[in-house]
């Protein structure tokens, strides 16, 4: 995993991912979005999931992509960046 | 002949781009035919409460409505020499909407589908059926003209959930595939698909050419305290997403009731559609906006109801990963260059004519209304297109918090004893 990535790089990394990929152009996507809210389904959590391991090599195991962890790109952001920090 | 425009004076096109996956709902509708079925035809039933505003009244003016006349006008235009496309009759394609008065409580029953010819133009039909309780707005419509969401929204028209139909958005833009990729990914998805070519796609039944095909809906409904106990539940097998947690418990008893039935399970084969549209939006509303995921699962996956999820759980994580749903949509289109009958050697040849095991879609929380309309809807249910080969077709839905199951069943490859095992056998794994 690279170590020069932050949770605000992250959250842009994600919103970016989901505005060109998931979702209607009119569809705002801020870093404290609900994913649910703007639209997004189970099928579209496991792309955003599968685009972080793709992109930064941060491969999340299913125990931790809770609810909670899956709410928001902040709040996946921030799971994320926990967990690499565990793993080093 | 003037071209009619909608309010905000965009015009309604007289030809449609078609999309390689409804060429697909074309060969299933050949598919399902030359297996003594109806068609390719989904309906979508509404109850509505009886209320200030007159029912009748209200759909007869919206039926009426350029923009209906012009969805009822389209026709399939297919030749030898081009590719496909849907094109707009200016005969009038004779009445779109029926309406009756019953005494009996109207039962969900495929002999009371109309049916479609393509070539004719009048792919959707509308039915109002008022019961001494409720009133019913049943939507009938032909599979190769747009997917369960485009009906939908047509139905949302209808009931007055939808005000304004902003045309350039609800037809398609012509799609175009760069021949490099296109002719890369379908190489890719065509060895993922010739995988398991030869070996034998178990269905409920062995197939007997003769028999004709009576197809039979059966309903098992949840209420929001147990639709809210499923989703906890299922969030201990799969995290994300739910959908694997149906479809492992479809395929687990599934192949219970095979065995029952003293019959082998060699494999089974399921292709999941996947909607490709962007989310928080319904357009395009024209066509089928879906490519597919496919399951494939041995007798070895069925050690346990967890290892079914499991499975199913690693297969959808590799094909998303690999990209499957997107080559096949590009793998479709390839297709459409293709007189149908060569298509349909080409499809049907690695599961030997059967294509699926059984069918399984999971349509989420699509039917909530968003206030707009007049009406209080009590109930939806979607009726999925079904014929004896494969003969179980099912559809996990959710309307106002509440999931149901609708399992389309072929009569003379299940029973009642089947349907009330699936009954207590769904309750039982999902809650």
């Amino acid at each position: 995993m690279s170590i020069n990535i932050n949770q605000e790089l992250l959250e842009k990394e994600i919103c970016g991912f989901i505005k060109s990929e998931l979702v209607a152009k009119e569809i705002v996507v801020e870093p404290t979005s609900s994913l649910s809210g703007i639209g997004l389904d189970s099928f579209s959590k496991i792309e955003i999931v599968l685009f972080l391991e793709r992109k930064f090599g941060i491969e999340l195991p299913d125990e931790i992509l809770t609810p909670e962890n899956i709410e928001s790109p902040s709040s996946l952001s921030k799971c994320a960046i926990e967990y690499a920090a565990q793993q080093e | 002949m003037n071209t009619p425009r909608n309010k905000n004076n965009q015009e309604y096109p007289e030809s449609i781009y078609f999309n390689g996956s409804d060429y697909f709902q074309i060969l299933l509708d050949r598919h399902i035919k030359k297996n003594k079925g109806i068609g390719n035809i989904g309906c979508l039933i509404f109850e509505i409460e009886k209320g200030k505003t007159d029912l009748k009244a209200f759909v007869s003016k919206k039926v009426a409505s350029t923009f209906i006349k012009w969805l009822s006008s389209i026709y399939l235009k297919n030749t030898l020499i081009s590719p496909p496309i849907w094109k707009i009759k200016s005969q009038s394609v004779g009445e779109v909407l029926t309406y009756t008065k019953a005494r009996e409580p109207v039962i969900y029953d495929q002999k009371n589908f109309p049916t479609f010819k393509l070539e004719a133009a009048g792919l959707i039909k509308v039915e109002l059926i008022e019961t001494e309780i409720k009133n019913h707005l049943i939507f009938y419509w032909h599979h190769a003209l747009f997917d369960a969401k485009g009906a939908e929204f047509v139905a949302r028209y209808l009931i007055g959930d939808v005000e304004h139909m902003d045309i350039e958005n609800y037809v398609p833009a012509f799609e175009q595939w760069p021949l490099r990729d296109l002719l890369d990914d379908a190489k890719n998805v065509k060895s993922f698909l010739m995988k398991n070519r030869g070996v034998e796609v178990s269905t409920c039944d062995p197939l007997d050419e003769k028999e004709a095909s009576q197809i039979a809906y059966h309903v098992i409904p949840f209420t929001e305290e147990e639709t809210l106990q499923i989703k906890k539940k299922a969030q201990t097998y799969t995290r994300l997403a739910i959908s694997p947690f149906y479809l492992g418990a479809t395929s687990f008893l599934l192949q219970e009731v095979i065995k029952s039935k003293n019959q082998r399970l060699v494999s089974f084969q399921i292709p999941v559609p996947q909607d490709k549209r962007k989310r928080g939006i319904f357009q395009p509303g024209i066509g089928n906006q879906v490519s597919y995921l496919f399951f494939r699962l041995y007798p070895q996956h069925f050690t346990s109801f967890k290892e079914t999820i499991d499975e199913i759980n690693r297969q959808l994580k590799d094909q998303i990963k690999e990209r499957i749903p997107k080559k096949y949509a590009g793998l479709m289109s390839l297709f459409l260059k293709l007189p149908i009958q060569v298509y349909e050697y080409i499809v049907k040849g690695p599961t030997k004519g059967k294509l699926a095991s059984f069918y399984f879609s999971d349509t989420g929380q699509s039917l909530k209304l968003d206030g707009n309309s007049p009406f209080v809807v009590l109930d939806a249910t979607h009726l999925p297109p079904a014929n004896k080969l494969p003969g179980f077709t099912i559809v996990f839905m959710e309307f106002e918090g509440r999931l149901k199951i609708v399992i389309a069943y072929a009569t003379n490859r299940l029973n009642a004893k089947d349907l009330l095992y699936f009954e207590k056998e769904f309750r039982h794994l999902l809650l």
